[in-house]
């Protein structure tokens, strides 16, 4: 009875010192068909214990039946360390890969520049592209052969006559004087086009924002005011403006708007040519003549108007040195837009 | 405008730091820098009559720094002969409002000395003898243009300023030929044109070394019509570009008598008694101010002192006060001052258009954005979740793209042509947006295994004479395998139609299309809306596209039309929905939305959806094609039992066995 309850023994230790060595599932599988498959000692202990008697079979019976547990136990054991360690990743991998797709930087960007204006009480208004000369440049105080006309080459339309291609914004201040009384304060943005040679600065079509605020009060402080909120959120740093007398037929005063410039913070670089500061927009208080075409009294309401591209924009906050690549239907120049 | 500060230091009896000027001049006036001797100043478009000059700068400098210039001599000794004995001048055009003339006889022209050669030089001009030099010098001293003649080859020392007629012909100093329109403005004697007034002269009355007598033109011409012509005849010059931007009268006549003086100075000569002297100089009239608006206008508080001392500066008179309203009278020579606006801008800037402080004003109604940057933006982004980019495109199509593509317009549209196009490549605006997007396509091709893109802009055209301007989204997928394609665009179709809540079927209509094959027109309640297709392979050609293509462009207009932005909630009823699926071979011919359309009319019990799953055409019988439909069957009352379902399965197949003779398979 003894040399079983030994044998017994002796197997577990053998068997437990194996599993400890085995280093995986495949190893395992065969410790286990040894120690408990059906041609190993313990499956045919049955016919051992046949031949015991009673009192001996119960013990040796016990003693087999913990044997066999603690065997299955290790090996279970065994089985979920060995299955835990199977799992190996490298957090260092790739992951797969996804093509994303993106917007326009032109699209990502004037949602976000319409968000800004929304949030400071503007209406955003959709205006046409084909507007007429009077639109255009005479309901703004620039009769046919005015100088200040230069200022805008234009590409006209064949046909009907008289008709362009906006070459500004706006040509819609009138239009929206009239459609919306004032007090009104709003934004129209869009495409513009020029008759204008193609360099890294220039091309024949951009996108400008139009801004309009008429009311009793609006003022120049007003519009330092939209100013200063309008490019600290859309540059999210704190930007610094100067404004400079300029000329427009449609605004008096008429104004120029600098920024400090963005990439250098005012210490000096290529891009602001060492001044410190970018020319970014145009405004000025509407001028009355403006007022009086869309059928505003110049004594009672006032306002100011500004005017600026947003490809200007976008060049300088992502950094493009060319408008050309940002106007090219090439995919990867939207790889940066969000 | 580049001066050379030497130039300008005459006018100023004190040492200037000229870097220091240019900054106050930036912020104060005109955009400017200095460097080496010469200030460079972007003198604005209104201030060019008055500013363009040694004297308007000086004196716009002079009101910045709150000093005086010194103006330039003139002291003219006239002799007692009379000018009206020497020279007749008529004038017969409106295009003329001022014409003022001097007569020196007896003067010895010369060259040029080194001192005047260098500055006329310096700014651009040919030094051509002392007369013509001097004439410039003082044109850049006062701004005003002058014309010098040659008194003696005056046919009848009589002047006829006169409209051209069409046809005419000049030749000028440059010895360019020109043919003119008419209405140009001429300055002729009885004979021979001597001028094209405002612009150049001709070599008739030319001064040279040999000419003895002298007539010296001053004179104010019709802005547009030196415009006008200097744009026709493709003539710019110095003088050209001051008649266009306006010439004041005074600084015109102040530039006469200058000029007279230096002659006679620097190289003798008899004055004559008197001045050729037609127009009438109008007083300027008094502007009236109030200064609380100007106060509201500005959003600065000023005090009246400060005011009197600016106005001062800007040699404007106060010439009235009660209590907030003064009354101004403006310098002759700013005629771009006009109105009360115009004083608040000089005020503006003298105070510092920097010293207004940020204000936030109130608004006084909620914000909206137009429902067209609403609603174009979440096509966009749904594109995107369906795997599609965005590419940026010009508005402008060339005289191919339009070739390809004008079948697209219908016979009562006609496409926007330029009068003046940039080239032959943006020779029309976009009716569709394909082309361009062709163009992207054969692009980014290489670097995409499948390319999905998209464009959502305006495109126009004249419909009856009426421009139409709208916007299209226009689609395109480039890859291999044709029919995976237009599956994917339909898909992307019925993403977009679920995403806007459109529930009506669409009705299509396969057409022949002379860019595409096969070709459908999508309508929507009768309104046509979409086209849809495979871009034929010589078109593929032509655009340097490989794989194919496939593309769908959608009037947003008409999609807008009919979409909402949400729709009614249907509750997904009590008891298990059966389904059955049935596939049949069919003829070819029958219309698909027909058999779609019977089942409706079919009256089954309890039948709650028919969907239409799959449609190809089987390779072993090419006259068929195979339909696949899932019926959902679902009572609201009740779980349907197998056996009520499957009775009323039968009835379908048999009518589609019967109606369609299809074969079920």
């Amino acid at each position: 009875m003894e040399k079983y309850i030994e044998k017994l023994e002796n197997i577990f230790k053998q068997a437990k010192q194996e599993i400890e060595e085995i280093k995986n599932l495949k190893e395992l599988e065969e410790w286990k068909i040894k120690y408990l498959g059906r041609k190993s000692y313990l499956a045919n202990f049955s016919e051992i214990l046949k031949n015991l008697d009673l009192e001996e079979r119960k013990k040796v019976g016990e003693f087999y039946n913990q044997t066999k547990e603690k065997l299955e136990k290790i090996y279970h054991q065994q089985k979920e360390k060995l299955s835990e360690e199977e799992i190996e990743f490298d957090f260092y991998h790739p992951g797969n890969q996804v093509y994303y797709p993106t917007l326009t930087l032109i699209s990502s960007n004037l949602k976000k520049i319409i968000e800004i204006f929304q949030n400071m009480g503007f209406i955003i208004i959709d205006a046409p592209l084909i507007v007429s000369e009077y639109e255009n440049f005479d309901s703004l105080n620039m009769p046919k052969f005015h100088p200040a006309r230069e200022m805008w080459d234009t590409i006209w339309l064949k046909e009907p006559r008289n008709y362009l291609l906006r070459t500004h914004t706006s040509a819609f201040q009138v239009p929206f004087l009239k459609k919306y009384k004032p007090p009104i304060r709003g934004i129209v943005p869009g495409k513009v086009f020029r008759f204008e040679a193609t360099d890294s600065r220039h091309d024949f079509e951009f996108y400008q924002i139009e801004g309009i605020s008429v009311s009793e009060n609006s003022n120049f402080s007003h519009l330092r005011y939209i100013f200063e909120e309008f490019f600290d959120n859309y540059f999210e740093k704190k930007i610094t403006l100067r404004f400079r007398p300029s000329y427009f037929p449609f605004t008096e005063p008429s104004i120029e708007v600098d920024i400090s410039c963005v990439l250098c913070n005012q210490r000096g670089c290529s891009v602001c040519k060492f001044s410190g500061w970018l020319e970014v927009a145009g405004a000025g208080m509407i001028h009355p003549f403006v007022l009086k075409e869309a059928g505003i009294d110049s004594k009672k309401f006032q306002g100011y108007a500004f005017g600026t591209g947003l490809e200007r924009l976008i060049m300088l906050k992502y950094q493009i040195n060319d408008i050309r690549l940002l106007h090219s239907s090439d995919l990867r120049t939207n790889e940066i837009s969000s | 405008m580049k001066f050379r500060v030497r130039d300008l230091e005459n006018y100023f009896s004190q040492k200037l730091n000229w870097k220091e000027i240019s900054e106050i001049l930036t912020d104060k006036a005109f955009e400017s820098s200095y460097n080496n001797g010469v200030l460079e100043v972007d003198i604005l478009a209104n201030r060019y009559p008055d500013a363009s000059s040694f004297v308007g700068l000086a004196q716009e400098i002079a009101a910045l720094i709150e000093s005086k210039i010194k103006y330039p001599i003139i002291k003219i000794k006239e002799g007692k002969e009379k000018i009206n004995q020497f020279i007749k001048v008529k004038n017969k055009t409106a295009k003329t409002p001022f014409y003022f003339g001097r007569v020196i006889l007896g003067v010895k022209n010369d060259k040029s000395p080194t001192w005047l050669k260098e500055l006329v030089e310096s700014y651009g001009f040919n030094s051509v003898n002392f007369i013509v030099d001097l004439s410039n010098f003082v044109m850049l001293e006062f701004g005003a243009p002058l014309h010098v003649f040659d008194l003696d080859k005056i046919k009848n020392k009589e002047i006829i300023i006169r409209e051209a007629q069409k046809g005419e012909k000049f030749i000028a100093l440059n010895n360019n030929f020109y043919s003119l329109q008419g209405g140009e403005i001429l300055i002729t004697d009885n004979e021979k044109i001597l001028a094209l007034a405002g612009i150049i002269g001709s070599k008739e009355a030319e001064v040279d070394l040999n000419t003895k007598n002298i007539f010296i033109e001053a004179a104010v011409f019709d802005p547009a019509t030196i415009y006008k012509t200097s744009r026709s005849l493709k003539i710019t010059t110095e003088a050209s570009y001051r008649f266009e931007r306006m010439v004041i009268p005074q600084r015109s006549l102040q530039a006469l008598e200058r000029l007279s003086f230096l002659i006679q100075k620097n190289i003798g000569g008899k004055v004559l008694k008197g001045r050729v002297f037609l127009g009438k100089i109008d007083k300027t009239k008094p502007i009236e101010i109030d200064l609380k608006r100007l106060e509201k206008f500005l959003g600065i508080s000023v005090n009246f002192n400060q005011i009197k001392k600016f106005l001062s500066f800007l040699r404007i008179k106060l010439i009235k006060r009660k209590k907030d309203r003064i009354q101004v009278l403006v310098p002759e020579d700013r005629i771009d001052l006009k109105n009360e606006e115009d004083i608040y801008e000089e005020i503006l800037r003298l105070y510092g258009v920097n010293n207004p402080k940020r204000v936030f004003e109130p608004p006084s109604h909620s914000s909206y954005v137009d429902e067209s940057f609403t609603f174009n933006y979440k096509i966009k982004t749904y594109l995107k979740e369906l795997g599609f980019s965005e590419v940026y495109g010009y508005n402008l199509i060339s005289i191919k793209d339009y070739e390809f593509f004008k079948s697209i317009l219908e016979e009562n549209q006609k496409p926007i042509e330029f009068l003046n196009p940039l080239s032959e490549n943006y020779t029309y605006f976009e009716f569709t947006l394909l082309p361009n997007l062709l163009k992207s396509c054969s692009l980014n091709q290489k670097r995409f295994k499948d390319l999905k893109i998209f464009r959502l802009e305006k495109v126009a055209y004249r419909e009856n004479n009426e421009i139409k301007e709208f916007y299209n989204l226009c689609l395109l997928i480039n890859k291999k395998e044709p029919f995976e394609i237009l599956k994917e665009l339909k898909t992307t179709l019925n993403y977009l139609l679920a995403k806007f809540n459109i529930n009506s079927d669409i009705i299509f209509e396969s057409k022949n299309c002379e860019f595409s094959d096969p070709f459908a027109l999508g309508f929507l309640f009768d309104k046509e809306f979409l086209k849809i297709g495979l871009i034929k392979r010589k078109l593929l050609e032509v655009y340097d596209i490989d794989y194919n293509v496939g593309f769908m462009e959608i009037n947003l207009n008409e999609l807008k039309k009919v979409s909402t932005s949400y729709k009614r909630f249907e509750y997904w009823g009590d008891y298990p929905e059966i389904t059955r699926d049935l596939s049949f071979y069919i003829s070819k011919n029958y219309n698909t939305k027909k058999i779609i359309d019977s089942f409706e009319k079919l009256k089954i019990k309890n039948l709650k959806k028919t969907i239409l799953l799959d449609i190809y055409f089987p390779h072993d019988f090419p006259d068929k094609k195979s339909l696949t439909f899932k019926f959902i069957f679902q009572s609201p009352e009740k779980t349907l039992t197998e056996e009520e379902v499957e009775k009323e399965f039968q009835k379908i197949k048999e009518f589609v066995s019967k109606t369609f003779e299809a074969q079920i398979r």
